[in-house]
């Protein structure tokens, strides 16, 4: 019982990233982002790419990567997104539908479609925390970073001038650029945090799994129910929303073995969106008109 | 007299490639002018200020044609942060302020330019311009009055030093004693440091004590332009702003 605890809780911290990932282009950029599963795999596979196949030092592994994600994010709204503003908000959903796909594609020319097992940084990656109940290294990290990824955001866009531009951006991007605030640049940062989010939820899954594009897109996807918990705008939201899932797919798949994987999450989404679409979570507007 | 600071000819602003709200107008702003359009709803007011200063990519609005000046820089069609880095700041007409920001949040988005120093001696300059917002710092911004919002509006244009300084409808949905503060400040802004104005204004009494120069448009052009005592004594604009509607 502890054990399935201790492994819904591991499972909560890579939804939790999943859903920041979401939440962030939503909030920040006002995408609905459909490729965030996509995007999570391409992260995994780059990491992989670097670690593996090219074997390089972890630090460079580290450091490539998160520039390799960076500059994925930049490019996906210099290229696409920037040039789609104005478009009202179902044009952007369907173009991050079409680059869902291009990603897909992308991915199983360069890499195949073989789950692969990807280099691991230590030895003995199993942790016995009490008798009989014990986890991954990897899963203790994505506890880790999915604890700092919160702390983080928390602190930057209540106290950095960026984090606050950014928040104006998102409120009302028409009046951010009146008050001199470089909004495209917000929209470049949006999409960099979010892929790097997105990056490690994929590399975390996929050093518990096994590195395959399909199960990290998979995943990506079945992130949104945390973030709808959450009502799609709120980063704090996410949190319990991650338990949520956490709990219900662990459990899930204990009482009704694995193909209730999926179900767990889209119950839980349906379940939201019928009793409250505006998230159980979600921020109340305060406004006086 | 010397050249214009803000240079405006045959500008023409439409929405969506259709409609044309703003129809060849030509306008001269001079450094230290207080410029008043006066006009009816949908006259192309806002569409006037829009030009002038920018649309974002986002926008249906676009310069159609025409040129826009500014120190005898052609910035036409620039959008908005660009022209915030010629000086062209607009205070909307509305949305002025980020709702879910705080008083001190909104402040701090203001891209500021120079040193520390100066930086914090302008942001000291303009909190003692608008005293209420030193009290109100950690409030959401949603929930100040009207006419706060309306100060916290010009108080965050006023910290990217404009050169120009626009205000779209500043006493829409004010009560007479909020008008009356906002124009206070916007007069101590003009006898304190010469700032140029360009303002639209339904207003009048509010707004003839500081302008110089009024302009009556209709229908997207000018329909009466000239020194501001001239143009609001005029019979026109006696009979319509002055009397019944007012
Ligand atoms: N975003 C917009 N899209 C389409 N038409 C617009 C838009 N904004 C203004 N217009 C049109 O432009 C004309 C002028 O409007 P506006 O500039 O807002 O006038 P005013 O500020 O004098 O009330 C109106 O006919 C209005 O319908
Ligand atoms: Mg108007």
């Amino acid at each position: 019982m502890l054990s399935l605890l201790v492994g819904a809780l591991v499972l909560s911290a890579i939804y939790a990233l999943v859903g920041f990932a979401w939440v962030l282009l939503r909030r920040t950029n006002g995408i609905l982002n459909l490729a965030t599963g996509a995007q999570l795999a391409l992260g995994a596979f780059i990491f992989n790419q670097y670690a593996t196949s090219w074997g390089l030092p972890w630090p460079v592994v580290v450091l490539g990567t998160l520039a390799t994600v960076v500059a994925l994010g930049a490019v996906t709204h210099w290229l696409i997104f920037r040039k789609l503003a104005g478009q009202p908000e179902f044009a952007l959903v369907v173009a991050t539908l079409g680059l869902a796909s291009a990603l897909k594609g992308l991915s199983s020319l360069t890499w195949g479609t073989e789950a692969r097992v990807m280099r691991e940084p230590v030895e003995g990656r199993v942790v016995e925390l009490l008798d009989g109940v014990s986890t991954t290294l990897y899963g203790i990290f994505g506890l880790v970073a999915a604890l700092v990824v919160f702390a983080a955001a928390h602190a930057f866009f209540r106290y950095s001038t960026t984090g606050i531009r950014m928040r104006a951006a998102a409120e009302n991007s028409v009046l951010a650029s009146q008050g001199g605030i470089a909004v495209d640049w917000v929209y470049v940062l949006g999409w960099a945090i979010a892929l790097t989010a997105a990056a490690i939820a994929g590399i975390m899954y996929a050093y518990q799994t096994t590195l395959s594009f399909h199960g990290v897109d998979a995943l990506g996807l079945r992130g949104i129910a945390p973030a709808l918990v959450g009502g799609l705008t709120s980063i704090k939201g996410v949190i319990p929303g991650a338990l949520i899932i956490g709990l219900a797919e662990t459990f899930g798949v204990k009482l009704f073995g694995g193909s209730a994987q999926d179900v767990a999450a889209w119950v839980v989404i349906l379940v939201v969106l019928l009793i409250r679409p505006q998230g159980l979570f979600g921020e109340k507007q305060v406004e006086r008109v | 007299m010397n050249e214009p600071l803000l240079q405006v000819r045959g500008l023409t602003v439409s929405y969506g490639g259709g409609s044309v709200a703003v129809d060849q107008v030509d306008l001269d702003v001079h450094d230290g002018e207080v410029c008043l359009v006066l006009g009816a709803n949908g006259a192309g007011k806002t569409s006037l200020l829009r030009g002038i200063g920018g649309f974002a990519a986002s926008e249906r609005g676009r310069v159609r044609s025409g040129k826009v000046l500014i120190g005898g820089a052609d910035v036409t069609g620039r959008p908005p942060r660009t022209m915030v880095g010629h000086g062209v700041v607009l205070v909307p007409e509305e949305n002025k302020v980020f709702r879910t920001l705080t008083v001190g949040e909104n402040l701090r988005a203001a891209p500021m330019t120079g040193d520390r120093g100066s930086r914090r001696e302008l942001l000291d300059e303009v909190v003692s311009l608008f005293p209420f917002i030193r009290e109100r710092m950690d409030l959401p911004a949603g929930q100040l009055s009207g006419g706060e919002r309306q100060l916290l509006g010009i108080a965050r244009a006023l910290l990217l030093k404009p050169r120009l300084l626009m205000v779209d409808e500043a006493s829409l949905g004010l009560s007479p004693i909020a008008v009356r503060k906002v124009f206070d400040s916007l007069h101590s802004l003009v006898a304190a440091k010469g700032m140029t104005l360009l303002i639209v204004e339904q207003n009048v009494r509010a707004a003839r004590a500081i302008a110089d120069r009024a302009h009556v448009m209709v229908s997207g052009t000018f329909a009466l332009s000239g020194p501001a005592r001239e143009v609001l004594e005029s019979e026109q604009v006696r009979r319509t702003y002055l009397g019944l509607e007012v």
